[in-house]
Parts: C-alpha cells; sequence; structure tokens
C-alpha cells in the first residue's frame, strides 16, 4: 500500500507500474473528485490502467455499471467505462485529491 | 418546516472579498439584476479544491469556424469569498445561488448543510442541515425560485448498501422549507435526484434490486399534494423540467446490458409523452429557455452533446463535439467540460463557437444570463471558498 502525498508521487508510481511493471493501479478513490461520477460522493475502488500526456492524465477503467446492477440510471448517470482523468489538482477533478480524499488515501503498488 | 441553521450575512461584511475585474464587495454582488425566473438544472461537483485566482472578466475564444455561431461573452467577474467548506452541488435560479456545504472543514469532507445566496442582497444563509447523525445533502437543484435537494442518512461504502433519503424543498423567497418524500423503511441504494419547475416537485423512487425500475412522483408546491405520474419507469433517473413538460430518459426495452435510453418529454399536466432524441442512447439531460440537453454515449469519454428546441418537429442537432459531458443549459447558453476538464461556455446552436470560464472551477452553475462558479483558494481551504459570478452576453 503506498500513500502518495502530492500529485507527481501518484503520476510517478502510475507510470512505474503501468509502463515498466505492465500492471494496473488500484486506487482508492472518493468518486466526487472524479468528473465522470458527476458530484456523487462514495466510498470506492478503481483501477488506473495507464496514463497520457506525459502523466499529467491517467487512464481509468470504471468497473462500476449502475444499469447492471440497478437496472436503472442513478441521477448521477453510469460512470462504467474508460475515462481519462487529470491527476493535477489544477482543474475541475483531480485523481490525486480522489485518493487523498479517499478513506485509506492509499493504492494499491 | 423551521429554519435549522442561523442567518451568516452579517458576518459576511466583515468578510475579505476577492475582486477581479469589477466590483469587489457583497454590494457588488448585489448589484446583479435577477433575469427571468428560468429552470435550472444540478450541477455535478463535489467538494471544493484548490485553483487558480480568478482570472480576466473576459471569456477566451476558441478555434475559429466559418458558420458558426459566436462565442458567448464574459462580463466582469464578480468574486468574494465565503466562510463555507466542502462545497457542493452548486446551483442557480433566478437571483439565487443553492449549494450545500459545511460552516467549517468536516473531516469527512461531506456537506451537511443547505446554503443560499441572495445575489441582489449579498445576503448568505444557512437555510437547513442534515436531519441524519451522519447525514449529508447528496444532490441539489433549483428551478423558479425554488432548491430541491436530497438528504442520505450514510455515506454508502458500497454501491448496493441501503441508505435512508429524504428529499426536501426551499422557497427561496420566504425560506420556508418543506420536506417532499422520505424513503421506505428498508431505505435503497439509489437515492433521487430530484428537479423542480413549474410549482412542481419531480423525483424518482427506486424500488429494488428485484423490480429494477422506479416510480416517478410529483409533489404541487402550492397545494402539497401529491400523485403518482409514472409507474414502473425502467431507464435512468435524470430528469429536468422546462416548458410546462418533464424531460427524462427512458429505455424502451430492457436488457442485462446497455439500454438503448431515449430522451422523452412529458406534459406535466397530462398527455401523451414524446420521444425527443433520435438514434443514440442518451444521458445527463439538462434543460432551460424551452430547449433540452443531453449527452452521448452513456458511457465512456468523449461525450456527444446534443440539444433539441422541443418545438414540434424539431430536430436534435449537435451542439459540441468531444467533450467530458457536464452540460448545463441555460439562456441562449450552455456550459460544459471540455475534453481538457476545462469549463467553456456556448451558445445553444449547432456547432456554435465555445470560450473559455476565466479560471478552473470546482463546480459551476447557470441561470437566466448568469453563470456562477466555486473555487478554493491554495491556502485556507479549510476555512473559505472563493464565489465568483458573471453575465453572460450571446450574439
Amino acid at each position: 500500500m503506498y500513500e502518495p502525498t502530492d500529485a507527481a508521487e501518484l503520476t510517478s508510481k502510475v507510470m512505474s507500474d503501468t509502463y515498466m511493471f505492465n500492471q494496473g493501479v488500484i486506487q482508492n478513490v472518493d468518486t466526487s473528485w472524479l468528473g465522470f461520477w458527476n458530484g456523487h460522493q462514495t466510498d470506492h475502488f478503481d483501477v488506473v490502467h495507464g496514463y497520457t500526456n506525459y502523466g499529467s492524465d491517467v487512464k481509468i477503467a470504471e468497473e462500476w455499471d449502475s444499469y447492471f446492477t440497478f437496472g436503472y440510471y442513478p441521477a448521477y448517470g453510469d460512470p462504467y467505462g474508460k475515462h481519462t482523468q487529470q491527476v493535477t489538482i489544477s482543474g475541475h477533478t483531480g485523481e490525486f485529491e480522489a485518493v487523498h480524499n479517499s478513506p485509506t488515501e492509499r493504492m494499491v503498488v | 418546516m423551521a429554519r435549522l441553521g442561523g442567518r451568516l450575512g452579517a458576518g459576511l461584511a466583515a468578510l475579505a472579498l476577492a475582486g477581479s475585474a469589477g466590483c469587489s464587495s457583497a454590494a457588488s454582488i448585489a448589484g446583479h439584476h435577477p433575469p427571468a425566473s428560468t429552470g435550472s438544472t444540478p450541477t455535478r461537483a463535489g467538494p471544493p479544491r484548490s485553483t487558480e485566482p480568478a482570472g480576466p472578466g473576459t471569456a477566451t475564444p476558441s478555434s475559429p469556424g466559418a458558420g458558426r455561431a459566436a462565442a458567448p461573452v464574459l462580463g466582469a467577474v464578480r468574486s468574494r469569498t465565503e466562510a463555507v467548506t466542502d462545497v457542493a452541488w452548486l446551483t442557480m435560479t433566478g437571483r439565487w445561488v443553492g449549494f450545500a456545504a459545511n460552516a467549517r472543514h468536516h473531516p469527512e469532507r461531506l456537506p451537511r448543510s443547505i446554503y443560499d445566496l441572495d445575489l441582489a442582497t449579498g445576503r448568505l444563509s444557512r437555510l437547513w442541515t442534515t436531519e441524519y447523525p451522519h447525514g449529508f445533502v447528496q444532490w441539489a437543484s433549483a428551478g423558479d425560485g425554488w432548491l430541491v435537494w436530497t438528504d442520505q442518512s450514510v455515506l454508502q461504502h458500497a454501491m448496493t448498501q441501503p441508505v435512508q433519503w429524504a428529499v426536501w424543498a426551499a422557497d427561496l423567497a420566504t425560506d420556508r422549507v418543506v420536506r417532499v418524500a422520505v424513503s421506505r423503511p428498508a431505505g435503497s441504494p439509489v437515492t433521487p435526484g430530484p428537479v423542480v419547475g413549474d410549482g412542481r416537485v419531480v423525483w424518482d423512487d427506486y424500488l429494488g434490486l428485484r423490480v429494477r425500475a422506479a416510480d416517478v412522483w410529483v409533489y404541487n408546491l402550492r397545494t402539497g399534494a401529491r400523485r403518482l405520474l409514472m409507474h414502473r419507469i425502467a431507464g435512468g433517473g435524470q430528469k429536468a423540467i422546462v416548458a410546462h413538460q418533464l424531460v427524462y430518459a427512458l429505455s424502451p426495452s430492457a436488457y442485462l446490458r446497455k439500454p438503448e435510453d431515449w430522451v422523452m418529454a412529458r406534459p406535466l399536466d397530462g398527455g401523451l409523452a414524446r420521444k425527443v432524441s433520435r438514434d443514440s442512447a442518451a444521458i445527463d439531460l439538462s434543460a432551460a429557455d424551452g430547449a433540452v440537453g443531453w449527452q452521448e454515449p452513456i458511457t465512456g469519454d468523449p461525450k456527444r452533446l446534443m440539444a433539441d428546441s422541443l418545438r414540434p418537429g424539431s430536430t436534435p442537432y449537435r451542439l459540441v463535439g468531444p467533450s467530458l459531458g457536464h452540460l448545463e443549459l441555460a439562456d441562449g447558453f450552455a456550459t460544459y467540460l471540455d475534453r481538457q476538464d476545462r469549463y467553456r461556455l456556448v451558445a445553444v446552436e449547432p456547432d456554435a463557437r465555445s470560450s473559455l470560464l476565466p479560471e478552473s472551477a470546482r463546480s459551476v452553475a447557470v441561470s437566466g444570463h448568469r453563470v456562477a462558479w466555486f473555487s478554493i483558494p491554495q491556502q485556507g481551504w479549510r476555512t473559505h471558498s472563493s464565489f465568483s459570478v458573471a453575465t453572460v452576453t450571446t450574439r
């Protein structure tokens, strides 16, 4: 378990694990910081499977499929699918903030 | 329901005001003229975060394109500091701004109170606080001078965990708060996303994992009467009220996997529903000024943002190409997130040009001819947030 203290540390771990070791990174997240959750707040784990823009964005495979489970789209929509999420704190949302505000604040590397 | 929170307006006068282009006092925000009241749709944003200082008072035009509608122009940005933290669900109707937040930083960062800011007087009020010991506001939306929100009993640690919920509404002119609906005793894993307009609140009541559908209810704010509008609706819990119609998503057939959700419009006073969208699965509804917008496809990025005028015989058109969604419609313009996760303004016309909002905002709301957003400073985010508002002009 690894607790990143800033966005650069998170990016570094994602880059090393996905590029060098060819494995995904499991992250504990507060979903309200992820744009594709439409503000819905819950505890959750996500899989980061890559990065782009030299590590300023991470690629997330969101496994939560609201329609499959509920047969219905909740008001927050459906976060399922592949998404690109900014890492840094300069934007509207951020992967680092999602991890930093999660219950464990950690990721599995 | 009596007001549960105290007035914060008097304390605001002593707050430091962060001015950018334009004026820089509480009175300056109070000087805004309210636009005609229109339906507003909820923003989807969580607690605030650090952003850059407020930028210049004009938006930055995007790439040129012949024959396309001009990008909306942002007027002077008026900013000030508010003594609230963990801001979420920013929404706006007429001269009022509503949002969920805390008076002081909470370790769980769950917004527990509802606030309203009167742009005409500059007064900020804490209107209501969750009635659950570990509750928080999971959803808020505004329209026609009313604010509606969902109080959730506890944060879900698993998505199928049932929780208690209650839907509340507040008349922002009088601060009268009414409880519109409560969950069944067993709770539900899906909480409603209520909308308000035309003097009515509409919300969905999910019927459970065995039924896999929801009843849609309507509450008359004048009479207090509650009636079932639609029974066992499959599809989406997202809705909007515009032009005396309820716009909602409907799944015409049931599969284990993704349905082809249609955007439907149904008169609130009775009458047949009609299909608005055409061929693609649609989600994330927003409506205002007689128009409705949605995003396609349902899952994954990027999204294609579509709109329709809701007039008989109208045809949906593409509003914006690749984007990250978060479409919010107002009078003649809309906001959305571009592929770089930045908020942009665009005219509600086919493939119109867009312009950037002057800073990265954590949450954005639109109503009438105004846009408002919250951000928090790099320092001091545990004690205050930065609120900005500006008028938008379309050409």
